[in-house]
């Protein structure tokens, strides 16, 4: 039997899984903010008292995801951070790169340093590119500065030093003082965090991880007493932002490797629920309150990108938050979700997002205060969504406070039509959607009408085959766990932990020696974080011609020499930019190993039947459709259906958390496991929408 | 026929920017010249059947989208566009053709559909190197600035020019990496070019002309309104700058009447002897401050252009002759602050006292064990204050390059940057304080001279403060402890030697 949570800024989903019979049990209930573990054991033990067994039954690691890392990061409530740098480096963290993401604010808003002017301590020492030592560290100064940073009731340290991912001595060195100088205060090095070039990225890295590290270490030790508390005796393990789960023991040393670790297990559910299906090219959609998020799944493994940015400040425009270094699942983030807010800006253009009305007030057809038109708002006019059946039956919505939101604030552009207004928020949502998706995957050398899309979370099922229509991709599936496609993942996600270096190695000067010692390295770093023996080792190298600044990605097997490096960088090279230059020279940039530990992946089958749902009466109800206009459509519960039900859209399927809309001409089909399949209805489809918007 | 609802031209402008900006995204991923790859010193943008700026990647670097209708005109006129043909990609980095300096190559491709041309795709980036003088404002005429090259077919119907190529090629220090920096702009338009015929297949009763009326024109009804709101008067302003043999001066004149304004440089200084002289960026950087001021939430593209004329006095330093030198086009960066000071009393809110501009830039170029090295390094001032806002320290401002990661500099060329710090109290004070300058020293590690290249500002004549705010610090430039001469010449630096450099920083605004 197994467990897990995902800790989620509104709720906390479970999952409890027995393996012999493939059964599972969801459950979901409110995030209790004031103590997270209590949600966790609360939700635990109803899990086992609707299956009716004991916390003596689970007898695997419990795996967690939570989204307390981030929302520390966010909300600026970590430690009290002092940061030791190169001498005359102090200021790195607040120079940062020096451009603006918006071009024409003249009032741009950056993100404040994690850390301010009179807790940055400067060290003599200096390392060359090569990590030839140019000047010696000062270590008479470490012990100055240790008393410093003892006076100021500084709670955590970070320690980053210029071209420390080649020579990792002087940071050592300064952690073994800092260690003796400062017990009990925590001490992030650079060089074992993240030893990649780059060194405005880097500190801001290292930085975030010792500013969350006492609040995640508290977290984490909560967690483990619920556990205790419900009386299961298995440790807990966590899952990382790259998809694999690790030992609390490495996540309270590297907490910023969480920072994603619930979006990264959704990624992970879906990849799973991919390969049941036989599907190897799936593009993940998860569509919530706020955001959507998007990945790409190939041969079941999402891609896994390293560096992305947290906290944006403005709009979630790039570059408007913090720089951080760390391999999370290749997620696109997307200002759209149910809460966006629609509204016309001052040229007369429909906007929708990226501001949110939240869960609170939330959109008008909540009732709970909220004024502006949103995304479910749209949804509700038009259809998609049942008034008296929202958040599986949770929550009840109002259409006529939804209807006059979309008059007062979009009447004039539209006609005074609410439905017309509906219809254009949602034709600019998921074109959005469909735009964002786009760009991700050809920039990543995709096709995406080659992809199945996996719809999951709230919104998502409700938007997919239209956005899916718009991209011109034939298959959406949403699965039957949609609702806590999460939580499922983390069951599925083997023990994993991902190493990396920066050594710049151009293949000319390749040696099998320094090659080696490269490689055991870090496999010896990573089987110290594995905790657990090391079953397989994956290794990746980021490659470019000799001159360019940016790396691609190339997965290489232990066998190869410099020629394999050569041949399948210039292979990758051609697929992600279509060319395939005549360059001669080429170099490794980072060195990269993914060590897994032993794992055998569980069987899920099909999620406990809804009982609710056999009683209901078959009903339909008024939606609209761009091909049809208000129209009749059937109202289906998805978890009724029996395998190989088929139904030609316009039709709604009702899940516990979510609604699947299926438009005219589409086929939906509910297979074995209880997924719903639609195929899209393609051709026809853009020749309608065309139609559409003439009559318009 | 498309009906143009507000959701339906928000759909289209959007997909074409996203056309812009995955252009940028290839761009600067393929490219070689460390100036682009890590100081993002480029454009790309999408252009109507007639040469008139459609969308722009949104980080681009503002002169460039300024000036790259002009430029991309100026070819097709050269060529005839009856003369170009699917698989075209015509490029120049000539000044005469609208193009901003010889460093900069300016590349199109046409986008054809049933046998006619319904859009341009267009590419600018900085290139490794061009030869000549490069980036010295030593020179004296702009044959002595760099290799330039016409309007040329870059690649013919689909087959690269290789005559080209290799003339380029042999007038370059570093040929492997021009050419693959010419190479990333092919590429960049590719993929452009198919994005935009992909966006017509999808929809095939799109017509781009009609794309572009809207576009541009809710654009220039947005510009007019916000024009029509500035009383009717001539607002004028100048601003001092250390020029080259002697200081120059900006002078403007702004002239609003009803929903359309004349911006008029008369008065500023006659053209330099040398390389600061600014052709293109003139309208380049006129056309960025104004949005700015007018309109800075409307994505940028020629609607903005058609209610504003530019004035530029001709042999002055914003129009020079043709012979002049233009490498070093800096002054011209001192514009949005200058339309700024002259707009202060219409516009309180949206003007910004100066910023230190501009970016200072070293070049260090060299030889090695295995080949020549050359690069760009760039380094910020302070950002100036607005009523509201304290100036950011080190942003750059109005261009928009980043600088180099210290860590990168070190593994490229053979200095050690000692140390590069704020500097704490040198924006100008006021009601809101300029962002500060920063210090950096960089000492060289190489056995040999490095063949060193300045570029800076702002030395002598400080960023001024706006509304009553205070001056920001003006700059330094030492080696060795000692002021640099020819703060904008090459020098060739011992082994061992240290350069300081101080950034100008940003001025205040309103009395402190």
């Amino acid at each position: 039997m197994r467990v897990s949570f995902d800790i989620g800024g509104t709720f906390t989903d479970l999952v409890l899984l027995d393996e012999r019979s493939g059964r599972a049990w969801l459950g979901k209930c409110l995030t209790t903010y004031d103590d997270f573990s209590r949600a966790i054991a609360q939700g635990i033990r109803e899990l086992l008292g609707t299956g009716d067994l004991g916390p003596a039954d689970v007898d695997h690691p419990v795996v967690g995801a939570t989204t307390l890392v981030t929302n520390a990061l966010i909300e600026r409530r970590g430690a009290d951070t002092a940061l030791i740098t190169t001498r005359g480096f102090g200021d790195t963290v607040e120079i940062g790169r020096e451009w603006r993401y918006d071009l024409y604010d003249q009032q741009l808003q950056l993100p404040d340093p994690l850390v301010p002017v009179r807790q940055r301590f400067e060290v003599t020492e200096r390392l060359r590119a090569d990590g030839a030592v140019h000047t010696p560290l000062a270590l008479d100064e470490i012990g100055r500065i240790a008393d410093r940073i003892a006076e100021s009731g500084v709670e955590s340290v970070a320690v980053c030093l210029l071209h420390s991912y080649a020579n990792s001595a002087h940071e050592e060195a300064v952690g073994a003082v800092l260690a003796e100088r400062l017990p009990g205060v925590p001490v992030t090095l650079s060089s074992h965090l993240v030893p990649v070039i780059r060194e405005y990225e880097r500190t801001v890295t290292t930085l975030a991880n010792a500013y969350v590290r006492p609040v995640a270490g508290e977290h984490f030790a909560d967690v483990e007493r619920a556990i205790g508390q419900v009386g299961i005796a298995q440790p807990l393990v966590l899952m990382q932002s790259n998809g694999g789960v690790v030992s609390t023991a490495t996540a309270r040393q590297y907490p910023l490797r969480l920072l994603e670790s619930g979006p990264a297990a959704g990624a992970i559910g879906a990849a799973y629920v991919g390969q049941r299906l036989g599907l190897d090219r799936l593009i993940a959609f998860d569509m919530g309150g706020t955001t959507a998020k998007v990945c790409v799944v190939e041969n079941g493994t999402p891609a896994v990108h390293h560096g992305f940015e947290v906290g944006r400040v403005h709009r979630l425009k790039p570059g408007s938050g913090l720089p951080v270094a760390m391999p999370v699942v290749d997620m696109l983030e997307i200002g759209a979700g149910g809460g966006s807010i629609a509204a016309l800006d001052p040229l007369g253009l429909l906007k929708v997002g990226p501001h949110s009305a939240g869960s609170r007030p939330g959109p008008a057809g909540y009732g709970l205060g909220g004024e502006q038109p949103t995304v479910t708002d749209a949804d509700l006019v038009l259809g998609y969504l049942d008034p008296d059946y929202f958040l599986g039956g949770r929550m009840s919505l109002d259409v006529d406070a939804a209807r006059r939101a979309m008059l007062a604030h979009l009447g004039p552009a539209f006609d005074d039509d609410p439905v017309a207004a509906a219809a254009g928020i949602v034709r600019v949502v998921d074109e959005h959607m469909a735009l964002a998706m786009r760009v991700h995957a050809t920039e990543r050398g995709h096709d995406p009408r080659t992809f199945t899309m996996l719809a999951f979370g709230g919104a998502a099922p409700v938007h997919a085959a239209r956005v899916a229509r718009i991209l011109g991709l034939r298959r959406v599936v949403i699965p039957t766990a949609a609702g806590v496609l999460s939580a499922t993942g983390l069951l599925v996600a083997p023990p994993m932990v991902e190493t990396s270096r920066t050594r710049l190695t151009e293949l000319a000067q390749w040696s099998d020696a320094a090659v080696a010692e490269v490689y055991a390295g870090l496999v010896g770093q990573a089987a110290a974080e594995l905790a657990e023996p090391v079953d397989r080792v994956e290794r990746f190298v980021d490659m470019r011609f000799v001159g360019q600044g940016f790396e691609i990605e190339v997965p290489v097997a232990d066998t190869d020499g410099p020629e394999q490096y050569l041949t399948r960088f210039a292979a990758e090279y051609q697929r992600v930019y279509g060319v395939r230059p005549d360059y001669q020279r080429a170099e490794v940039v980072t060195w990269r190993v993914r060590a897994y530990g032993r794992f055998t992946q569980p069987e899920l089958v099909r999620t406990a039947p809804d009982t609710r749902a056999a009683a209901d009466a078959p009903r339909t109800r008024q939606v609209w459709f761009p091909e049809t206009g208000l129209t009749e459509a059937p109202v289906l519960r998805m978890l009724a259906q029996p395998p190989g039900t088929r139904v030609v859209g316009p039709a709604i399927f009702q899940l516990p958390e979510s609604t699947a809309v299926v438009g005219p001409g589409d086929l939906a089909e509910v297979d074995r496991d209880g997924n719903l399949h639609i195929m899209v209805n393609l051709p026809s489809a853009n020749q309608d929408i065309r139609r559409s918007e003439v009559a318009a | 026929m498309t009906t143009w609802d507000a959701a339906t031209l928000q759909i289209w402008w959007q997909r074409l920017i996203s056309v812009a900006d995955e252009m940028a995204a290839v761009l600067l991923r393929t490219a070689f010249s460390s100036v682009v790859r890590e100081s993002n010193d480029l454009a790309c943008a999408v252009l109507t059947a007639d040469g008139e700026l459609l969308v722009e990647y949104g980080r681009s670097v503002p002169v460039f989208t300024g000036c790259v209708s002009g430029t991309v005109r100026a070819m097709v006129e050269h060529f005839g566009a009856e003369n170009l043909r699917p698989g075209d990609v015509i490029a120049t980095n000539d000044p005469w053709y609208g193009n901003t300096h010889l460093p900069d190559l300016t590349a199109a491709t046409p986008v054809f559909r049933d046998g006619r041309i319904v859009a341009y795709v267009a590419s600018i980036c900085h290139l490794s190197d061009i030869g000549g003088a490069s980036e010295g404002a030593f020179a004296q005429d702009v044959y002595e600035e760099g290799f330039c090259l016409p309007p040329v077919k870059l690649v013919d119907a689909g087959t690269p020019n290789q005559l080209v190529r290799q003339i380029l090629a042999r007038n370059v220090r570093v040929p492997g990496q021009v050419l693959g920096d010419v190479d990333a702009l092919i590429a960049a338009n590719a993929l452009g070019e198919r994005r935009v015929r992909a966006m017509l297949d999808s929809d095939p009763e799109l017509d781009l002309g009609t794309a572009a009326e809207h576009i541009c024109g809710v654009t220039e009804r947005a510009v007019r309104e916000s024009i029509r709101r500035i009383p009717d008067g001539r607002y004028a302003a100048e601003v001092d700058l250390d020029g080259f043999e002697e200081p120059k001066k900006i002078v403007v004149t702004v002239e609003v009447a009803g929903d359309s304004l004349v911006v008029d440089y008369e008065g500023t200084s006659p053209q330099s002897r040398f390389g600061i002289n600014s052709a293109a960026p003139t309208y380049g950087y006129t056309r960025y401050g104004l949005a700015c001021l007018l309109a800075p939430d409307v994505p940028n593209n020629e609607g903005a252009q058609r209610p504003i004329t530019i004035r530029v006095p001709k042999g002055s330093l914003l129009n020079p002759d043709k012979r002049a030198a233009v490498s070093a086009n800096f002054p011209a960066h001192a514009i949005p602050a200058v339309l700024s000071r002259a707009l202060l009393e219409p516009l309180p809110d949206r003007v910004a006292a100066a910023a230190g501009t501009p970016f200072w830039v070293v070049g260090i170029r060299g030889t090695a064990a295995d080949g020549s090295f050359a690069s760009l390094l760039c380094f910020n001032g302070g950002q100036g204050a607005s009523a509201g806002q304290d100036g950011h320290p080190t942003l750059s401002t109005p261009s928009n390059v980043s600088n180099t990661p210290v860590e990168v500099v070190e593994s490229q060329v053979p200095v050690l940057v000692e140390s590069k710090r704020i500097v704490r109290g040198s924006g100008g004070a006021g009601r809101w304080r300029g962002g500060d300058g920063q210090e950096i020293t960089i000492r060289s590690v190489h056995p040999d001279p490095l063949d060193i290249i300045f570029l800076t500002e702002r030395i002598e004549h400080a960023a001024p403060g706006l509304a009553g705010g205070q001056d920001g610090q003006v700059g330094l430039l030492q080696v060795d402890g000692v002021d640099v001469a020819e703060p904008k010449g090459r020098t060739a630096l011992p082994p061992g030697s240290r350069i300081l450099l101080r950034t100008p920083a940003g001025g205040g605004f309103g009395p402190a």
